[in-house]
């Protein structure tokens, strides 16, 4: 069976503590129904990082989404990019004919400030917030490769010029350069505006069997894989070795290389994270990935923008939500229905990233490529 | 060189993972620096301090 995306929504993204968990829900998955054009589906997957238990029954009860089997999955960042894998996977098998897939965050009734840290991991123990570990990333490109404050500050740049266009996105409005590099410090040399936000939101897809109109978006390729061991034997920063072997597993499957993809939505959850995973993913040799912004390529109006959505920076990052987020903003862009956002593309890939257990690059990496 | 606040750390502070000689890999609090260290710099492994964190020092000169 081949697996096609039917259908997408999303609630608005940001800081919405007034909104209720289920609230987000309701109108995500509204509007992903609707755009489907289905009245039911046969099983729903869900992805929450930080989400209270029965936080997918509790939303979707009220909807009347009820008596039908229900997961919950968890993989940090990548939650619901993993329940949209685990949901094409289940088509593809003939489990299931249709599935909607529900990502979900409300990280204002959770924490502020960053992620809290597990202090019975020893790394969150000692201290190593999120932010640190993508600025000791950060710090390695600027030491061994030379990468400068500029050329990291203009991922932020780029990615909220992208959300202004977004009316959706947790920042509308673009930043400056100055701007970025004059923001608090947070973790050396990541500033403020390099760093995602707190964030609440949600997300939905209907994935199902067969290709039923024009506005369907097939998945060919969908890959899964968690981090292996990180190590003196890596000469690579943190998640870089996972987001390569998940990447090529994808192309492989689909049978398409990194030149092959006209649009991407990536994990930039810190700027370093964009300039990293463009390279593992084969855009860039490593060390050169800043090029890619300098040249223009992954602007809008290049010739593969990736995060025309805003991305994590400016679209936001309430992190069960983020990569069925991702995903609607591919189909969008499939359809030629991103409005002022749209590039002309035939081929996206998304690729979502989580992270948080220390010893491994990585708690799980999603990679998927879709086609008009 | 960490800025934000976490519960029980007052920032800044500074961390590093060590290449060990003969391995592995280890997270480390680097104390007597102002800012972080350079990539490839030489640490002394320290003995842990009495909050159980493993730290090194910057190798001085010579």
């Amino acid at each position: 069976m081949s697996a096609h995306i039917w259908g997408v929504g999303t609630s608005m993204f940001g800081k919405q503590p007034e909104r209720s968990t289920a609230e987000l829900v309701w109108t995500a998955v509204t509007e992903a129904l609707r755009d489907a054009d289905v009245g039911s589906v046969e099983a729903v997957y869900v992805g929450s990082c930080f989400g209270e238990p029965g936080i997918a029954q509790r939303s979707l009860l009220r909807m009347g989404i009820v008596g039908l089997p229900i997961t919950v999955m968890e993989s940090a960042c990548a939650s619901s990019t993993h329940a949209f894998h685990e949901a094409t996977t289940a088509v593809q098998l003939g489990r299931y004919g249709s599935v909607l897939v529900v990502g979900v965050e409300h990280l204002t009734s959770r924490f502020r400030g960053a992620i809290p840290v597990e202090q019975r991991d020893p790394e969150g123990r000692a201290g190593l917030a999120l932010p640190a570990l993508y600025a000791m990333a950060a710090a390695h490109y600027q030491d061994v490769y030379g990468l400068t404050g500029r050329q990291l500050a203009a991922v932020s740049v780029k990615n909220h010029a992208h959300g202004a266009l977004n009316e959706r996105a947790q920042y509308g409005h673009p930043v400056t350069l100055r701007e970025v590099l004059a923001s608090p410090p947070v973790a050396d040399p990541l500033t403020l505006l390099q760093c995602c936000a707190i964030s609440d939101g949600a997300a939905a897809l209907v994935i199902g069997s067969g290709r039923r109109s024009q506005r369907d978006v097939s998945v060919r390729a969908s890959a899964f894989g968690t981090g292996g061991l990180w190590n003196e034997d890596s000469p690579h920063v943190w998640g870089f070795d996972l987001v390569r072997r998940t990447a090529q597993q994808a192309y492989d499957s689909a049978g398409l290389g990194i030149d092959d993809i006209d649009v991407l939505e990536v994990h930039d959850a810190f700027t370093i994270g964009e300039i990293v995973t463009t390279e593992a993913l084969g855009m860039a040799a490593v060390g050169h990935g800043w090029e890619l912004l300098e040249s223009g390529r992954t602007r809008l109006g290049g010739a593969a923008p990736v995060n025309p959505s805003g991305g994590l920076l400016s679209r936001g990052h309430p992190l069960g939500a983020t990569g069925a987020a991702q995903i609607a903003e591919l189909v969008w862009q499939l359809r030629g229905d991103a409005g002022r956002r749209q590039t002309p593309c035939r081929t996206a890939l998304v690729e979502t990233m989580g992270g948080g257990v220390g010893g491994i690059d990585g708690n799980a990496c999603v990679v998927g490529i879709l086609a008009a | 060189m960490v800025h934000v606040a976490l519960p029980g750390r007052t920032p800044p502070y500074v961390l590093a993972y060590v290449n060990l000689d003969d391995g592995p890999r280890v997270l480390a609090h680097v104390t007597g620096v102002s800012q972080r260290l350079a990539v490839g710099a030489r640490v002394s492994l320290q003995l842990p301090d009495e909050g159980g964190d493993v730290t090194v020092a910057a190798a001085g000169p010579g």
